[in-house]
């Protein structure tokens, strides 16, 4: 089993990213409100106002996605993240990581 | 899953002749029990008039995604067709709708359909995806839009 975190920071892409994990196969996620340290810094750190440009992308809040699923359904995952959000690569777009897990408890079977 | 698995020329309906919803869901699940007996057709209508009477799976922006159920060696199929006119669906948004995909499954394959709905869902969020459907005047034309949209994803 594999833990996908996805940090979101164009939450527009919210909707269609969970549709499409349904889609190919993941039966569950949990999404939940976050902010960036960049936000934090330059919002809320009164000797980093000003400085908001230091960090390039930074939204008002993102979505941080966690989604515990089969080996065999990582690729696919990965792609659908792509496909819906792009790459990831430009600065602020946010961030994608895949963990071992151990051992679960407390998912279904989910979808087959 | 892709539409392309599910959906051809032969299961697409450009324009159709329905007015009404009734007439209009009527009208596709003839065309996905094809070769079926009326007594079949009629059962499947039902369940997918039940599921109308929850609540209206007209979702917005022209489109409808009726579902229902069946028992059938087939487990599960589905169509698409457009009407030449807007027709009245209580949709959420209180709009007319233009696109309208059946689906229909039997018990076991509800996750099948699940799957579908998601994916035509997402699809239709793109609005050239819509457009291209709506103006489609033959069920080739139709599935050459779908085609192409769908070479668009790698999944």
């Amino acid at each position: 089993m594999k833990l996908v975190l996805i940090v979101l920071n164009h939450t527009e892409y919210l909707e269609d990213l969970l549709t499409a994990f349904l889609e190919i196969g993941v039966s569950g996620s949990t999404v939940i409100d976050s902010v960036g340290m960049g936000r934090i810094l330059s919002h809320d750190v009164p000797i980093f106002a000003g400085l908001r440009s230091t960090f390039p992308g930074t939204s008002p809040v993102n979505k941080t996605i966690l989604t515990v699923i089969p080996d065999e359904l990582v690729d696919d995952v990965l792609t659908v993240i792509e496909d819906v959000c792009g790459t990831f690569e430009e600065s602020g777009t946010g961030l994608v990581f895949v963990l071992p897990v151990d051992t679960v408890r407390g998912i279904g079977t989910g979808l087959s | 899953m892709r539409l392309t698995d599910f959906l051809s020329p032969e299961t697409i309906k450009v324009p159709l002749e329905g007015a009404s919803k009734v007439e209009v869901l009527r009208e596709l699940v003839e065309l996905t029990c094809q070769g079926e007996e009326e007594q079949f057709r009629d059962a499947v209508l039902k369940t997918v008039m039940e599921r109308e009477g929850l609540m209206s799976s007209g979702i917005g922006q022209g489109i409808a995604l009726p579902h229902g159920f069946w028992t059938s060696e087939t487990p599960f199929a589905g169509s698409l067709g457009i009407a030449a006119q807007p027709i009245g669906f209580d949709s959420i948004d209180g709009k007319p709708v233009e696109i309208v995909f059946l689906l229909v499954c039997d018990d076991e394959n509800t996750n099948t359909k699940l799957k579908a709905l998601a994916r035509i869902s997402r699809l239709l969020h793109r609005k050239g995806f819509r457009k291209g459907l709506a103006t489609s005047t033959s069920a080739e034309e139709a599935m050459q839009v779908i085609v192409e949209e769908e070479a668009q994803h790698r999944i």
